[in-house]
């Protein structure tokens, strides 16, 4: 099993964690009340697979069908993989006492005093090398520890200080220190400067870190999460018994941000009978250096009963597909089939009772539908994972790199540019020692650069060039 | 006579899985002629350990575990695994072959000769594994070659998997031309599957209205299996490796019947050789359709053999579509042209059955979208950057290209 260290740094980064531990868990059966109210039967799951986000020290836990109470799994030593940095101690001290108390390895936590004032400058250029030597120390503990390490998934919001700062910091330390190993990077972004007034900073000076040296970003965009927690509300999908209240008052929007997660890694962590492994995403999904923003899409309403009609499973299955690829079901502002954006690479994962037939019949509606470059119509990687979420028979995940994404970055670029063509703030920003006032105008450059990039893809003249001829002996 | 067999990847694994299964599955079921056939065919496949256990003579190689892993016990024991837990080879020839080959390659070539020093006799080695992802196109690729160097005189058949046409890897067909072009000439013959075909034959022969890579490779194992069980006259090997005499034309494809719905497989009409022996001649649906997309296509054969396997005799002529079709280029003569062998025992459960070897120019259609696939997206410097990572530059590209063009003109001009 390829291994994964999950990295979380800020406020939200280490809330969105906490939601997701939780959950991970709950899909091997595991479950964080002390004691489960019953030891319910279901799906069969390999505990040797919890391998690829937790450490087994002494693995003898056996295959089971029952839900287990965590303390049992601590019992056996196993940790969450997982560094949970950040710079104040509200959040993360929850981790030392909360329901989770004992899943993190007391080594891997790292705090400090007072924050970084949604400050980029102060989380990257400051709290980083002060911290340098302490984060790399962590890290060496963590890999250490790991057969086959695979990956790093990094979680942070970009628009405040330690995520945005100190996280793009850490993402920078990976790819000096772990060349090979490859950075996944699942990033909130909020736009608008409601909650922070220098959001539109730090998000444009993350974004030119994570455009630079990510692997493969899953950019999140908090407007697009409350659409969708909104259409549940409307869909009476909320019975408000759930146990992550722990963190207000982002629960909702990070709940739908955990699913994400837990479909991104479902290949990695359960079999099917068309493997998808994480690994596979960035060879198939990034066409172009640099091109690795992706859309994630999933149906958010497939809770078959609450729209109080029965279906056939081959309706809820084709349903998951259509919603997977609807605008209003995407993690970003994109439309991947929108008339005007240009598809480069798709990704279909089916999972639980999806089968071949399906995947083809949806990637040739894909194919009828959206709108390719000469070459991308049949970039398509289709994927089977045999174990379905939690309580549902069948679930979709769907990934697109769209040219689209360009309204991404022409957005991060519009409210940066309505700041710094005032030098708004711009003080808090050049007061830090090592900030180098430059970093303004590259991450300017870095934008337009990569709007560009794709514009010219969208506007693509196809090469015509014969193919060769054949040696004649 | 025994055979070696490596299962490369998922795909390689999954259908090896399937092969041996089917194997085992007929050498045990019951037969009048128990003692010859079973103890050629156990020793052909399988080294029966001191407590009486099956072990396959094959190699399980990949470089992740959750395919192995999932598994259900059988009463099989594959005993040669070397399966890393290195995550795959990211769906990358290139990934494949320069890195990850390197940490298998020396317990690969191992267990070979450990597989080896149990048989009494090896003929040659059964290669499988897909074109489309990383291990078993890349790892294989290397594997295959060293397997060569050490290995020059076996026989080397390579069954190989084509990916579904409209896309499910993005890479597809350039792990596919660079796995055909590395292996074409270090390889004796290669059999290509279509998994479209495949997938065709469960939709609309057998009538499976959701088709899994289960049912897909059952059909793969049965055919290979009714090739390559032993049959009473002759070496199969040779058979084949005489079907791929000529070096520019080695691509074998199968045909075989029946494949009919379950249920109606008890029909009178269908247990008839003139039945089966016209439904197999037959075009099957799936190749008029890609036929006419290719209005210029006119079909050529190169040679031909045929597997039945029956305790009914076949009637004497009732072969004859086959083997007078006008269809034969006219360099092979004719006793090369068309072979026919004969087992006087069911193979598995059915009554009879057909399996068509062919070696044709039909092969260039589904291999014609491939590199037309591989060149518009090379011409366009889509995913390049992937493959420059593990220095297989454009170079590399273009020579793998030509390699592959010259093997389709070959047999387009016959
Ligand atoms: N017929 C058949 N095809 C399969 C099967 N499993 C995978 N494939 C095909 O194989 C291709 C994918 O390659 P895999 O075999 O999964 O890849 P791999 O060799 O394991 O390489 P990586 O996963 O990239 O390291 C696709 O074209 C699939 O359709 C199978 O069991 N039967
Ligand atoms: N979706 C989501 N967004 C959050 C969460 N917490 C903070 N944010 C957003 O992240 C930004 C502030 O970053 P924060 O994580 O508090 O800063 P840091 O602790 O300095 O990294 C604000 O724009 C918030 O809207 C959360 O739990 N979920
Ligand atoms: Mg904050
Ligand atoms: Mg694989």
């Amino acid at each position: 099993m390829s291994e994964f260290v999950t990295i979380q740094v800020g406020q939200c980064g280490n809330q969105i964690g906490g939601a997701f531990w939780p959950q991970i868990l709950k899909e091997y059966n595991v479950s964080i009340h002390q004691k489960p109210e019953k030891r319910t039967v279901s799906q069969s799951v390999s505990y040797n697979s919890l391998s690829s986000f937790f450490n087994l020290t002494n693995l003898s836990l056996r295959k089971s069908t029952e839900c287990m109470p965590l303390y049992e799994l601590l019992n056996n030593q196993v940790k969450a993989r997982a560094v949970c940095i950040d710079m104040e101690d509200s959040v993360v001290s929850r981790f030392r006492t909360g329901p989770l108390k004992g899943l993190f390895d007391e080594r891997c936590l790292l705090t400090n005093y007072p924050g970084s004032g949604n400050n980029w400058a102060e989380g990257f250029c400051e709290h980083g090398p002060n911290y340098k030597a302490k984060i790399l120390k962590v890290l060496r503990h963590v890999v250490e520890r790991c057969d086959s390490l695979h990956g790093f998934l990094m979680l942070f919001s970009t628009g405040g200080g330690t995520g945005s700062g100190l996280g793009t910091y850490v993402l920078n330390l990976l790819t000096d220190n772990y060349p090979k190993i490859e950075r996944f990077v699942s990033c909130v972004y909020s736009t608008g400067t409601e909650d922070v007034i220098t959001c539109p900073y730090n998000n444009a000076l993350a974004t030119y870190q994570l455009l630079q040296n990510a692997t493969c970003v899953f950019p999140v965009e908090n407007r697009c999460l409350l659409n969708i927690v909104s259409q549940k509300c409307r869909n009476n999908f909320y019975t408000k018994t759930d146990i992550s209240s722990l963190f207000k008052p982002f629960e909702d929007m990070n709940n739908i941000i955990v699913e994400m997660l837990l479909h991104l890694t479902s290949g990695s962590r359960f079999p099917g009978s068309l493997n998808f492994d994480m690994n596979e995403i960035n060879t198939n999904m990034v066409p172009f250096p640099q091109m690795h923003f992706l859309s994630a899409g999933f149906n958010h309403l497939n809770n078959s009963c609450a729209t109080g009609l029965r279906k056939s499973s081959k309706q809820i299955k084709e349903n998951n597909f259509l919603a997977a690829c609807n605008r209003s079901n995407q993690m970003i502002k994109v439309e991947p089939l929108g008339s005007k954006s240009i598809l480069l690479a798709s990704t279909i994962i089916g999972r639980g009772d999806y089968t071949l037939t399906d995947l083809q019949s949806y990637t040739e509606k894909l194919q009828a539908k959206g709108k390719f470059t000469p070459w991308s119509r049949k970039c398509v990687k289709a994927g089977l994972c045999s174990v379905a979420p939690k309580n549902q028979s069948s679930a979709l995940f769907s990934l697109f790199n769209t040219t689209g994404m360009y309204s991404l970055f022409e957005n991060i670029y519009g409210q940066y540019n309505k700041l710094y063509r005032k030098k708004a703030h711009i003080y808090h920003y050049q007061k830090i020692d090592n900030f180098d006032s430059e970093l303004f105008t590259e991450c300017q450059e870095s934008l337009l650069n990569v709007i560009q990039k794709y514009k010219e893809l969208e506007q693509l003249v196809p090469v015509c060039i014969p193919r060769l001829k054949p040696l004649i002996e | 006579m025994s055979l070696v067999t490596l299962q490369f990847g998922q795909c390689g694994n999954q259908i090896g899985h399937s092969l041996y299964t089917i194997l085992q599955e007929d050498i045990l079921k019951k037969n009048s002629d128990k003692e010859v056939f079973y103890w050629e065919a156990v020793n052909k496949w399988f080294n029966i350990n001191e407590r009486g256990i099956w072990e396959p003579r094959s190699i399980l190689i990949d470089t992740e575990t959750k395919v192995l892993d999932n598994f259900k016990p059988s009463n099989l024991k594959f005993t040669s695994v070397v399966a890393k837990s290195i995550g795959g080879s990211a769906n990358n020839w290139a990934f494949g072959y320069q890195e990850n080959s390197k940490l298998v390659v020396s317990e690969v070539l191992n267990s070979v000769r450990k597989e080896i020093e149990k048989c009494d006799f090896l003929t040659s080695f059964l290669n499988l594994y897909s074109l489309s992802g990383g291990t078993g196109s890349g790892v294989g690729s290397y594997i295959i070659e060293k397997l060569r160097n050490e290995y020059p005189k076996k026989i080397i058949i390579n069954c190989a998997v084509l990916p579904y046409v409209k896309g499910e890897v993005a890479t597809q067909a350039y792990n596919s031309i660079l796995n055909l072009a590395h292996l074409y000439p270090i390889s004796d013959s290669t059999i290509l599957f279509e998994n479209e075909k495949m997938l065709h034959i469960c939709k609309h022969n057998l009538g499976f209205t959701e088709v899994s890579f289960s049912d897909i490779n059952s059909v793969i194992s049965q055919q290979l299996g009714s090739i390559f069980q032993p049959n009473n006259k002759n070496q199969i090997t040779t058979m084949i490796n005489n079907l791929t005499a000529h070096p520019s034309f080695k691509y074998l494809q199968i045909k075989s019947e029946p494949n009919i719905k379950n249920g109606s497989y008890t029909f009178e009409s269908s247990q008839q050789w003139s039945y089966l022996i016209t439904a197999l001649a037959k075009q099957s649906r799936y190749d008029i359709q890609q036929i006419n997309n290719n209005t210029s296509f006119k079909h050529k054969l190169i040679a031909n053999a045929v597997i039945t396997r029956s305790v009914d005799p076949i009637p004497v002529g009732a072969l004859n579509i086959l083997r007078d079709s006008k269809d034969f280029v006219s360099w092979v003569p004719k006793n090369e042209q068309f072979r026919h062998f004969h087992t006087c025992r069911e193979f598995l459960n059915y009554q009879k059955y057909i399996c068509l070897l062919y070696n044709s120019n039909k092969i260039v259609l589904p291999l014609n979208t491939i590199v037309e696939d591989a060149w518009k997206a090379f011409t366009h410097g889509a995913y390049l950057h992937h493959y420059n990572k593990y220095n297989i530059d454009e170079d590399w590209f273009l020579n793998a290209f030509q390699a592959i063009e010259t093997i389709l003109n070959n047999y387009n001009s016959i």
